[in-house]
């Protein structure tokens, strides 16, 4: 590894400017004569409307218009199920679904608009829990869903009737998870410009630039994708929670009606009780082993609790039941999945895309099998983990894996084996792996254009010899536009401090699918690298020229053109630039590989897979309840660290924020109202909950890496769950977290119930 | 809503009542205010009386000017030797930005059944000074708190000050506030203890409880298994039900009500244990 920039330790490339205030967030963003756009709610988890009456609000000064379903077409829309609307038609079915909008001169003059809306409503029965909801004669959420099941499916692999006859050994728990918010720091916004020629501007915090236009702005609002010029804005965070954001469309409709901008901000308030939080899932499991430890078989049987609307709720079902297949050989298995609607908040995706409540489910579940079966639940993993070369039942193909090593350094630095055999006596240790995808093929036909999942990347260099670098893939704060400028700055002897990337836009910049299912460091990176490589060498083709050298006896370092043998004939890159024209570019483009999965699910639908190992020491007050953790130490597969700072940043936010999602966090549904309403009631970890983190990078170097590298930012999340419910279980002596979170009374109740 | 800045208690009174409310740090009455659970009329703000920002020791009483805030208790020396519960109630209290503004009769007078400086002032018998046009008044603080966020203050009543005894080498105390998170969250359950020893009886005896009750309140029939007996594994058993047994929690989004009465028990014999130096079954 000989490179000079990739592999070290950088700051993101944006850190002064955020940290010296300059950045505009979307909140910041200052409109000429901007409108200021709000959201009428239902306050009812599920009722038929009747009327809405908006003629007061209309009349009220300073309102430039009010829109519900009275003036919008009816063009429903959804990722998966076309189930949503712009404003509800016939009936509300959950509190918070949008029931209309206006825009209005400020925002009290906005607010007392939408205290003028009449609506009549007739309240309906709510149907708030999954299994309930699943009764015959249950109301339906939507009355044109028979048995509220949103999707379903069972599929079984391998000899899985057998697989069970012949274990030596069967075990079986049941697992629920709760719902619980992105929690991001800035609430989500809006704003949108309409313009003369009919073609509007949207500004925001967004995922996906340009997918935000395919899946809901055009479709919703009878345009084209390319009338929607949409720029990202700079990011206060996301997680998964801004793929899918209805702010986006409130403000273009509201937009277009004036004639005007329209800037619609949401409250905290309205953001945790109307975006798409962490779906909650109930997974019943059943395994099959040999006595030996070897994994035989398993039956999984999920209940996903989808909310009002769908979104991309099947596929993060989907990656529930099959993800942790994938981890260890598996020779059968059989998956029954079923998502139901209900009147909640729809549930969405956040990081992890599902695998944070699979591998909670099945890597607690391994802890008890290895209880049973007597041995150390380290030992039980290492035996059944997938390696490299390896092709899962399921289809997928392993092209690099650190796994195990991970999980040895792990139980080495935890002084596992000793820390085991203390325990139950209000102290423990435990452990969790994961697997993850670095891109997902289904999601660029749910989403995007066709089934390639592709990247693109332009560089450009200008005659300063300052570089810029467009890609689609956008940066929500975890370095996406870091990684960027380091691997271009290797490729192109040119130095970090000349790179610049300018947030996403779909104006001129070239497509990108945008942030999720830790796609951008490895198709995005790809992507980058390529366009560098182009353009490094036109810029030796025009040094050639310029400096009379041929290219082939030309390198770039330090910024500047050599000569090898000659090292003091050198041009900068500004000068070669100059004489070239004044810009010289390069582009690239790289397709995801995998495959789209078939209609079992089989397939490989990443192009490579990253995996990470957990370990948590808790301390468990046995009178009380209350868990301390009081280390982690983790060991993580990315492929290869790009840069070393922003890789340790994803590993201790995605410890702290997966260990806060564990164990405080959650929105509290109570018949379909939410108790969690802001951040007094809705708690995240602060800074001193955080426990020391001790980790370390296992380098698979990926064959399809940029350098080796694959995603990161999600398997830094999705095995702490299960590391501190293991710990958990194995400092009380059998106290097993079957419902999260792991509150003080959870523990205690489950310490009781080990006891008897 | 009219806002008044006061630049004198006498000031401050006669713009009191009608609708009025006094602000002094502001963290409970602004967010009340913008998110619509309180009209109020006229907003007296207090925060710059200085004269009512002090903590001092007189005529062997602790004085807490209202004005006080809980990171002036942390900074105090009289405190955190002579109040030491008060003092790690403050520790646990929020964290540094709202401690900084929150003041210690905000605190009692917003009355919250969560208020985490209540406990530890019930149980050091603490007394509250009240002044109106009318004039002034004390008031144990043990009679304060009404109902849920009633408290006996009359609404043009400004609270001036909150007295305590010292605490001496007699007394024997510990505190413990249970929550979800290490900083910025509501108690689930807070207990205060304080043993005044005569040898090896137990003089006095007062137990404090927050969160578990419309108001915080002192555990008194727990209290009565301790006071004037030597204490020992039956006493401390007997008080621990006791306090279990009085509690009148409710189910809410930190926790069930079964859960917080189990607590009250549970708290209330280790934190007798841990006062008087007995071993306890787990660390707190
Ligand atoms: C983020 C946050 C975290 C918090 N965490 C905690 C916590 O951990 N523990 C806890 O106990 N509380 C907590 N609180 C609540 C609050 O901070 C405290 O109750 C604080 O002590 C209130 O004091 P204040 O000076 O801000 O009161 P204010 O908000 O100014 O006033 C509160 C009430 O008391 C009245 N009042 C104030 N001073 C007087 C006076 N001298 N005489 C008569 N009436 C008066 C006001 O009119 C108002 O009704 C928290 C609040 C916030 C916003």
């Amino acid at each position: 590894m000989s490179e000079r920039v990739v592999g070290r330790p950088h700051p993101i490339i944006d850190a002064a400017e955020k940290v010296s205030g300059a950045t505009v967030f979307i909140d910041d963003l200052e409109l000429p004569d901007a409108l200021t756009g709000m959201a009428l709610r239902s306050p009812h988890p599920h009722a038929r409307i009747l009327r809405v009456d908006t003629s007061a609000a209309e009349r009220l000064p300073g309102v430039a218009v009010v829109l519900s379903k009275n003036n919008t077409p009816d063009a429903p829309f959804g990722i998966n199920h076309k189930d949503e609307a712009a404003f509800c038609r016939e009936k509300v079915r959950y509190v918070g679904d949008e029931v209309a909008a206006v825009a209005a001169v400020d925002e009290a003059t906005a607010r007392e608009a939408l205290s003028l809306i009449r609506v009549e409503y007739e309240v309906l029965p709510t149907v708030a829990d999954p299994f309930a909801a699943l009764e015959p004669g249950a109301p339906l959420v939507h009355d044109s869903v028979a048995g509220n099941v949103a999707n379903e499916f069972h599929i079984r692999r391998g000899a899985i009737d057998e697989a069970f006859d012949e274990a030596d050994a069967t075990f079986a728990d049941e697992f629920h998870t709760h719902l619980a918010h992105q929690a991001y720091i800035e609430p989500t916004g809006c704003a949108a410009q309409w313009h003369p020629d009919g073609k509007i501007s949207v500004w925001g915090c967004l995922q996906s630039v340009f997918l935000i236009r395919t899946f809901m702005l055009a479709p919703v609002m009878g345009m084209s994708a390319d009338d929607f010029r949409v720029t990202q804005t700079k990011p206060g965070g996301a997680f998964g929670g801004k793929l899918d954001v209805k702010a986006a469309l409130m403000a273009a409709m509201l937009s277009r009606a004036a004639e005007k901008p329209v800037k619609f901000m949401m409250s905290l308030e309205e953001d945790l009780i109307a975006m798409r939080p962490r779906m909650p899932v109930h997974i019943s499991l059943e395994s099959a082993w040999k006595r030996d430890g070897a994994l035989a078989g398993k039956r999984v049987r999920i209940v996903a609790e989808n909310g009002a609307y769908s979104s991309l709720s099947p596929a993060i079902m989907s990656s529930i039941a099959l993800r942790t297949d994938n981890l260890y050989k598996t020779p059968a298995a059989e998956i029954q999945g079923r998502l139901v609607y209900t009147n909640v908040i729809p549930s969405g995706q956040m990081r992890g895309f599902g695998n944070v409540q699979a591998t909670y489910a099945w890597e607690s579940h391994l802890d008890n099998v290895a209880d049973g079966l007597g041995l150390d639940p380290a030992d039980l993993r290492l035996k059944n983990y997938t390696e490299k070369g390896d092709v899962s039942l399921h289809g997928w193909k392993i092209a690099s894996c650190a796994v195990a090593d991970a999980t040895r350094y792990v139980v080495d630095k935890m002084d596992w084996k000793a820390r085991r055999a203390r325990g139950g006596k209000g102290r423990g240790v435990g452990l969790a792996s994961c697997i993850h995808v670095s891109g997902n093929k289904g999601f660029s036909v749910e989403l995007g254009p066709d089934d390639t999942d592709p990247s693109s990347g332009v560089v450009r260099v200008d005659e300063e010899g300052k570089v810029e670098i467009w890609s689609g893939e956008s940066d929500l704060g975890q370095g996406a536009t870091s990684v960027m400028a380091y691997i271009a700055s290797e490729v192109m002897g040119i130095p970090v401090e000349r790179f610049k990337v300018p947030p996403t836009d779909t104006g001129y910049m070239p497509f990108g699918m945008g942030a999720f299912a830790s796609r951008i460091t490895l198709i995005g990176g790809n992507a980058v690298k390529l366009a560098a490589e182009d353009a490094r060498r036109n810029l030796l083709d025009a040094a050639a020229e310029a400096m009379e050298i041929p290219a082939d006896e030309l390198e770039i370092a330090e910024g500047e053109v050599r000569a090898k043998a000659l090292p003091e004939r050198k041009m900068a890159v500004g000068e070669v630039v100059g004489r070239a024209g004044g810009v010289i570019e390069g582009e690239g483009k790289w397709l995801a590989g995998g495959d789209v999965l078939d209609k079992e699910k089989f397939g490989n639908p990443s192009t490579t897979y990253s995996f990470s190992t957990h370990g948590a020491e808790v301390e468990v007050d046995m009178e009380t309840g209350v868990v301390t953790v009081l280390q982690v130490c983790c060991g993580h597969d990315p492929g290869r660290v790009i840069n070393r700072l922003g890789a340790e940043g994803q590993v201790e936010g995605g410890v702290v924020q997966g260990m806060s999602y564990a164990m405080m966090e959650g929105l509290a549904p109570l018949e379909g109202r939410l108790r969690g309403r802001n951040f007094h009631d809705y708690l995240i970890a602060t800074s001193m909950d955080a426990p020391p983190i001790e980790h370390d990078f296992f380098e698979s170097m990926d064959p399809y890496g940029p350098y080796g590298a694959k995603g990161l930012a999600e398997v830094a999340i999705n095995p702490i769950t299960a590391a501190i419910c293991n710990a958990v279980y194995h400092a009380t002596g059998g106290a097993r977290i079957r419902t999260l979170p792991v509150t003080p009374e959870r523990v205690l109740e489950a310490i009781e119930e080990a006891g008897r | 809503m009219e806002f008044l800045r006061a630049t004198s208690v006498d000031e401050a009174l006669a713009a009191a009542g009608d609708g009025a409310a006094f602000v002094a740090g502001g963290t409970n009455l602004v967010p009340d205010v913008l998110f619509g659970r309180k009209k109020i009329a006229r907003a007296v703000d207090i925060s710059r009386l200085d004269e009512l920002r002090f903590i001092e020791e007189a005529d062997g009483k602790i004085r807490i000017g209202a004005l006080a805030t809980v990171t002036d208790l942390l900074d105090s020396g009289l405190i955190r030797d002579a109040a030491s519960p008060l003092y790690e109630s403050a520790l646990e209290f929020a964290g540094p930005l709202v401690r900084n503004r929150a003041s210690v009769a905000g605190n009692l007078m917003d009355a919250s059944p969560a208020a985490d400086l209540a406990p530890p002032l019930l149980a050091q018998d603490a007394v509250v000074e009240l002044a109106s046009a009318e004039g002034e008044r004390t008031l144990p603080l043990s009679e304060f708190f009404l109902d849920y966020r009633k408290t006996a203050a009359r609404p043009e009543e400004l609270m001036t000050a909150v007295v305590i005894d010292p605490l001496g080498t007699a007394d024997r105390c510990a505190y413990y506030k249970l929550q979800l998170r290490r900083a910025m969250a509501i108690a689930v359950v807070g207990v205060a203890v304080i043993l005044r020893m005569e040898e090896s009886v137990c003089a006095e005896a007062a137990i404090g409880m927050g969160a578990v009750a419309a108001v915080p309140y002192r555990a008194r029939a727990a209290e009565a298994h301790l006071r004037g007996k030597e204490i020992g594994e039956a006493e401390i058993e007997a008080a621990a039900a006791a306090a279990a047994d009085g509690a009148r929690p409710i189910d809410d989004v930190r926790a069930s009500a079964a859960y917080r009465r189990k607590m009250c028990g549970v708290l209330v014999r280790r934190l007798l244990k841990k006062a008087l130096g007995m071993p306890q079954i787990a660390a707190v």
